[in-house]
């Protein structure tokens, strides 16, 4: 970071250029900042400040890796918070005019630094975002955001803001007077210039006297109905045990209330609470250190070039259609197999023009990379791989994208079983970010690096496990589903027991879940885990099927446990009509047994040799599974 | 002990709350000063003997503000050694002020007291005053909801009909009619007047003779939108988990009707009578106020009537009239559920559905319409209760002499 003084225009350009390729705020930074800030300030004939980024983005936010230290740094945290503080405090107080120029995304602190300035003017790049995405790390705002973005564009759009996480487009931010210009690159600076000539004793809208505020007072009708509106959406989405939505709107409203200074104090005061809790330590974690490792296969084969140019999906249904388009889209030569015509023109709609439909299984004969994803039935997937598999070149791979079926079992049908590998995709892949990659027991290093490299290439997040019925995620999902079936079999209130997986941290309820995968699925799976001694609860499972019989397959026919008449109402069915004994149970004996139907699976999990790696059992369960981030930490205590 | 006499009650109708309403154009300090000259005419009263005024009233702020009790005294032209005080127990408020009146008299503390409730509600907006408990930071640990969310998930929890409600309402206003047309009420009401003694009000104006059942049928649920669109039933799951979702049956038509109106009751010991040269016309038999589950909020008024009753040593049977306000009309339902009475005994002239609910008024209007209605019917004893928000209620047990 450098501070030079113009002599020509009497105007300090402070450029951030943190080593590496991003500015993030870190204790240096603040220290540097805030000698910067006094040595203007001590500098009469000054006329302005432009603060500038020499890097692609103007500040990217907080280092996390200061963040991560916190068990240990809570106070030099808070410390550095602080004095960033007041250096911004001091900065926006001084009689000249401050200008940030944003030529890419200023994030976190980095938008919270862009907002202690008196103008903000924004280059419209594609790739720039301006956001406060604290809160999707399990944080809040902690240099002034929650208190300065509301009074400058308002509660609402700011709460929208804050609460999403979601960054927005220069374009959109402009509609906000988040910026309050845009220009182009080049003409960023001379923008500036005429900023500062006009405006040589600018004020922050916080330390007006007398200023108009933007939309709806913190006080007034709407103003209050504004917030509990957003208390209702944080407890219905979150179950009420997501701390930082909460607290971030705490700041918002309490600090709303008070004066600048004061309130940024107290944003700090909510700052310090929610960084030392275990939840933000978690998804700190989860989201962010082994998420990255995830990602970036940190520990695995990897390969430069895995020589995968065509791509072969045979199974036109939806997970096979969605897993084409996903291929398509990064470039891959792609070829969509099934063996009817209508499957494959109803797939047609949603696909990109450059995937070939075919209905004729010898023209993915020269792919080199097979995903097979037909309905979950070993003979029929045998078959196909025994068709298919002598013709393919040398070397190319065979995926299933089966969500249970062991491969090596599998991997029988196929003369070069090395070349064979479990690609678990999820529904719908498109939204699913998780891709369970399944180790059969002869599956080779190059056939891992190689699939590893498509799965990054099409952005997925790859989990490397071991063979087994069900391997991870499915033997957990259906560890879950049929714990809830149980419970109903057992007596206990429908009603009762969704709500009780909510509290334990699932985002999905189990019946709501079971009734949109269907009952018929579930239970052919069942049917086939037993050929492999899967074990699940009976009972769950005779209630599954008598459902099956009842007509009541799920939401695809309106009916399962739940009735779908454009609401969707609890079927009463299970006392009513299954005359099943009511039993009564206290909401935390129900989540209690939904938590420990999920621990005591993960338990035989982990006995039965699938986890490779320890972080790929949050991962998969917060990005395959459901699992709510802030509260995965259970299943593993 | 000493007793606490009711000496005499007077109220203004109650005119609509809205910008078009009759006494919209009148402040609420006025609105009570006129109560309070009304009593005094009425009662020949010579104020140098009154200890205090002690009115209810739920939103003091604005022109409601700044202890308009003591204000409204002097412009009533009570001597300027009246007193006076303003309390706030949300809709209990008008009730709450009589109690504390009564215990005031009864401690030995006061000898004569005006007691009463007042509120303009066209003018001084319901919730204008601010307040934290629907604040985000109170909402983490105590989730709330609006009270009309509350009054559609006792409906949903006790399995009252939007149909059941409708039926309460249209009785409501019927009975009301009736009353108005027969002058029951002509006894306690003095007319409103404007800057020219012209008559702005002088009967009971929110009722409405013309309701009929398909056209109460016909109205939209007022709480869905909040309730659903934006998610604010969901914070009654934290306390209800194991409703699946809530009814939304209370509509415009059957919660009580938003209104302005003030009411003003002579409360004193006995030695007040021959003093002042007036008879009691009932005296305080008990008085109650208890808190329960706030999440649903309204049903505070069946625990408050069992510790009145148990407070006079009396039984439900005892009782011959029952005024319990109808907030929503799930309230009274739920009420003569819960207690097995017998709706006929309940609010024999209709109750705030059909005439109007001023929120700090209210309760003293109620024990003003019971001691009429025990008169008319030549009965004893009446019980006044109210649900409260925040989940109290307050119940009074009065006794005809």
């Amino acid at each position: 970071m450098q501070l030079r003084f113009d002599d020509q225009t009497q105007i300090f350009f402070l450029t951030m250029q943190m080593p590496g390729s991003v500015n993030k705020i870190n204790a240096e930074f603040t220290a540097k900042f805030s000698d910067f800030i006094d040595t203007v300030g001590k500098n009469a004939a000054a006329k302005g400040i432009i603060l500038q980024s020499a890097h692609r983005d103007f500040c990217v936010g907080a280092d996390l890796e200061l963040l991560e230290s916190c068990d240990t740094q809570a106070s030099s945290i808070l410390a550095v918070i602080k004095q960033l503080n007041q250096t911004l405090r001091r900065m926006e107080k001084l009689p000249i005019p401050i200008v940030a120029l944003l030529n890419g995304s200023a994030l976190g602190g980095g938008l919270e630094l862009a907002l202690a300035c008196h103008c903000r003017i924004a280059t419209d790049n594609s790739h720039a975002r301006l956001g406060l995405p604290e809160v999707t790390l399990g944080i809040i705002p902690g240099a002034g955001g929650t208190q300065r973005l509301p009074r400058l564009i308002g509660i609402e759009k700011s709460l929208e803001i804050m609460l999403t996480g979601k960054a927005l487009r220069i374009s959109d931010a402009k509609l906000t007077r988040l910026v309050d210009e845009l220009s182009t690159e080049s003409e960023l600076i001379s923008a500036a210039l005429a900023w500062i000539k006009a405006n040589p004793k600018p004020k922050q809208p916080w330390d007006l006297s007398n200023r108009v505020s933007i939309g709806p007072q913190v006080d007034s009708e709407m103003g209050r109905q504004l917030f509990l509106g957003a208390c209702a959406q944080v407890i219905k989405k979150t179950a009420g045990l997501f701390l930082a939505p909460q607290l971030a709107l705490s700041a918002i409203q309490e600090g709303l209330r008070i004066q600048i200074d004061r309130a940024i104090e107290l944003e700090a005061e909510f700052f310090a609470s929610i960084i030392q809790t275990q939840q933000a330590k978690d998804m700190l974690r989860i989201l962010w250190k082994d998420k990255n490792a995830v990602e970036k296969c940190v520990g695995l084969p990897t390969c430069e070039d895995p020589k995968i140019r065509s791509v072969g999906i045979i199974g036109a249904g939806m997970m096979g259609s969605e897993i084409a388009q996903a291929f398509a889209k990064k470039g891959f030569s792609v070829v969509l197999n099934d063996v009817s015509d209508e499957a494959l023109s109803k797939a047609k709609k949603d696909l990109m023009e450059t995937v070939l439909l075919s209905n004729d299984l010898d023209t993915l004969s020269n792919c080199d990379l097979i995903i097979e994803a037909v309905f979950e039935d070993t003979q029929l997937k045998k078959t196909l791989t025994k068709r298919l598999a002598p013709k393919l070149p040398s070397g190319s791979i065979w995926a299933s994208n089966t969500s249970a079926i062991p491969i090596s079992d599998l991997a029988t049908a196929h003369p070069h079983p090395e070349n064979m590998i479990g690609l678990h995709f999820f529904s719908p892949v498109h939204a699913m970010q998780l891709v369970e990659v399944v180790m059969g027991e002869k599956t080779s290093k190059d056939t891992l690096a190689r699939s590893l490299a498509c799965v990054r290439a099409v952005r997925k997040l790859p989990i490397v496990v071991n063979d087994g019925y069900g391997f991870y995620t499915t033997r957990l999902f259906c560890a879950y589903v049929l714990e809830g079936a149980q419970l109903v079999a057992e007596g206990y209130d429908p009603v009762l027991i969704e709500w009780a997986a909510k509290k334990a941290g699932m985002l999905v309820s189990p019946l709501q879940v079971t009734d949109e995968v269907s009952l018929s699925l579930i239970c052919h799976a069942l049917k086939e885990g037993d050929k492999y001694g899967f074990s699940y609860p009976r009972a769950g499972a005779a209630l599954l099927q008598k459902m099956l019989e009842l007509g009541r397959p799920g939401k695809i026919a309106g009916k399962g446990f739940y009735n779908y008449d454009g609401d969707r109402h609890m079927w009463t069915g299970p006392r009513a009509t299954l005359g099943i004994a009511p039993r009564d149970a206290d909401l935390s004996f129900l989540t209690h047994r939904i938590q420990h139907a999920q621990q005591a699976e993960l338990k035989r999990v982990l006995d039965g040799g699938i986890i490779r790696q320890q972080r790929d059992i949050d991962v998969g369960a917060v990005f395959g599974l459901g699992f709510a981030p802030y509260a995965v930490r259970y299943l593993q205590n | 002990m000493t007793h606490a006499y009711i000496y005499d009650a007077v109220r203004t109708p109650r005119g609509r709350g809205k910008e078009s309403g009759p006494l919209y154009t009148v402040r609420p300090i006025d609105l009570l000063a006129q109560t309070l000259q009304a009593l005094q005419r009425r009662t020949h009263l010579d104020t140098q003997a009154v200890d205090d005024i002690v009115m209810g009233c739920v939103t003091q702020t604005g022109e409601q503000g700044s202890c308009i009790a003591r204000f409204a005294g002097l412009l009533a032209g009570y001597d300027e050694c009246v007193s006076g005080m303003v309390l706030s127990r949300f809709c209990g408020s008008g009730l709450e002020a009589v109690n504390h009146a009564s215990a005031m008299i009864m401690a030995g503390a006061s000898e004569l007291i005006v007691a009463g409730g007042i509120e303009s509600m066209s003018r001084v907006k319901m919730g204008s005053d601010g307040g934290a408990m629907l604040d985000v930071s109170t909402q983490w640990k105590l989730p709330q909801v609006p009270q009309g969310i509350s009054a559609d998930l006792i409906a949903t929890k006790f399995g009252f009909s939007r149909q059941d409600l409708d039926d309460f309402a249209y009785k409501s206003h019927m009975k009301a009619t009736q009353a108005i047309e027969r002058g029951l009420f002509s006894k306690s009401l003095f007319p409103v007047c404007g800057k020219n003694n012209n008559v702005l009000l002088d009967r009971d104006d929110c009722v409405r003779p013309d309701t009929a059942l398909d056209r109460l049928a016909a109205l939209s649920p007022s709480f869905e939108v909040m309730g659903k669109k934006f998610f604010l039933d969901c914070l009654t799951k934290e306390r209800y988990p194991e409703l699946d979702h809530i009814n939304h049956v209370h509509t415009a038509g059957n919660s009580s009707a938003i209104a302005d109106g003030a009411c003003a009751i002579l409360l004193g010991s006995k030695d007040q009578g021959p003093r002042l040269g007036i008879k009691p016309r009932a005296r305080i038999r008990s008085m109650a106020v208890i808190s329960s589950e706030p999440t649903i909020m309204l049903t505070g008024p069946v625990p408050a009537t069992k510790r009145a009753l148990e407070k006079a040593g009396m039984q439900m049977s005892d009782i011959d009239l029952l005024e319990v306000n109808e907030a929503f009309a799930v309230v009274p339902l739920y009420y003569a559920q819960e207690l097995k009475v017998d709706l006929s005994r309940i609010n024999v002239h209709g109750g705030a559905i059909a005439l109007g609910h001023p929120l700090g008024a209210t309760g003293a209007i109620l024990l003003n319409t019971a001691l009429d209605a025990l008169e008319q019917l030549n009965k004893s004893t009446a019980l006044i209760t109210l649900c409260i928000g925040g989940g109290m209620g307050i119940a009074t047990i009065i006794e005809r002499m």
